[in-house]
């Protein structure tokens, strides 16, 4: 049975906890924007999304840099920085028009399932660089990451509202997917 | 400083069981209560719900099964199987009571108690609380750099837990609260998993 690096997996769990905790704040900001109260209230929550928002970006960021740096091979490289770009696109753009940025974004179902597919696409590109990284590979260094894309698939079906109207647990199975990443980047 | 492959996969297996079962559940409850399904969808989703929550008891055994095992002393094996008894019971006690909340005319009194609500909230923290500070037991220097982080996770678990469980008093539970429960979780199965 491997060990774990337990510098490596603090390394990425603060990013991965980064990005998951600006999800939760976007979406409670959102969800208290578009509910009744002062307007002065209402700033607040709108100022609370772009927090999220960018703790979001932050987080994803910084995950895209530690998961890359312990990757010798350039190609590898590319290939896990248009996963993480993949990602972000795919969280970023349909929240455009939520947020008001760009009031001209029309969010119809073909972008919709785009950037869903963008975004699944994005989370089995990080999955594949780990697994075809890891040297030599092992059962758990295969498992691991597999895990990692259904959480975090799952957690991406179950909280979009316009998907499913239930979005009760994306924010544990997103924890859980993220963490499954950490772990594997942190096999010794 | 490395953690234990073997232990932290016996870990975190019963943990992922827990929050799984945890998302399952509460996700087909809440179908059974709406009204878009029909009958026998509610029914299907019902028997869902049993079985996720069946995983999620299974998966806290499971946790202060492999908490326990690592212990030798009597004292901290009592502890690890009180704080599991008290947590099991306090789990089950909040889910039947919120079971009877949507149907309230036909809800025995006693689920409408809120001396009940107050004790399992105070259940499911002390269980918790105790399952975190059992499993940093076992770590050497715990007064050293250990102590800080077990008084941490035990923050984060019992905050969480409490939040979770108080569903129908604090908004956004739902997001924020498993969230936190999960963070919490996957943080006591590392510090079990310290080598």
């Amino acid at each position: 049975m491997p060990s774990i690096d337990s510098t490596m997996l603090l390394l990425g769990m603060i990013p991965a906890m980064t990005l998951v905790s600006g999800v939760v704040v976007y979406k409670i900001s959102v969800k208290s924007v578009s509910d009744e109260g002062k307007v002065t209230t209402k700033n607040l929550w709108t100022i609370g999304t772009y927090i999220g928002m960018t703790l979001m970006m932050t987080g994803l960021l910084c995950l895209g840099l530690v998961f890359s740096w312990s990757i010798r091979s350039k190609a590898w490289i590319a290939m896990m920085c248009i996963s993480v770009l993949f990602i972000a696109l795919g969280i970023y753009i349909p929240e455009l028009g939520t947020l008001g940025i760009v009031d001209s974004v029309k969010v119809t179902d073909a972008i919709k399932y785009s950037f869903l597919a963008m975004l699944i696409l994005g989370y089995i590109g990080v999955g594949f660089v780990m697994i075809s990284t890891k040297q030599p590979k092992r059962p758990v260094s295969v498992i691991t990451p597999l895990i990692g894309i259904i959480a975090l698939v799952a957690s991406f079906l179950v909280g979009t509202q316009e998907l499913t109207s239930y979005n009760y647990g994306s924010s544990a199975l997103a924890t859980l997917g993220w963490s499954a990443f950490c772990f594997t980047n942190s096999l010794v | 400083m490395l953690v234990d492959g073997k232990q932290f996969v016996y870990s975190i297996s019963p943990v992922i069981a827990i929050i799984v079962g945890h998302v399952i559940y509460a996700n087909s409850m809440q179908r059974t209560t709406d009204n878009t399904s029909d009958a026998h969808r509610k029914k299907v989703f019902k028997g869902l719900a049993y079985a996720a929550f069946a995983l999620e008891l299974a998966g806290i055994v499971g946790l202060a099964l492999s908490i326990g095992f690592l212990h030798k002393r009597p004292f901290e094996v009592t502890v690890t199987t009180t704080s599991t008894v008290i947590l099991l019971a306090a789990v089950v006690l909040s889910q039947v009571r919120r079971f009877f909340t949507p149907d309230s005319e036909a809800a025995p009194a006693w689920t409408k108690s809120k001396a009940l609500l107050w004790s399992c909230l105070a259940g499911v923290g002390v269980g918790t609380l105790g399952l975190s500070l059992s499993a940093s037991l076992s770590l050497r220097n715990m007064f050293s750099l250990r102590f800080p982080q077990a008084l941490v996770i035990s923050a984060i678990l019992t905050t969480t837990a409490w939040v979770v469980y108080l569903e129908e008093d604090v908004m956004f539970t739902d997001i924020g609260g498993n969230f936190g429960m999960t963070l919490g979780w996957l943080w006591l199965a590392y510090m079990n998993s310290l080598s």
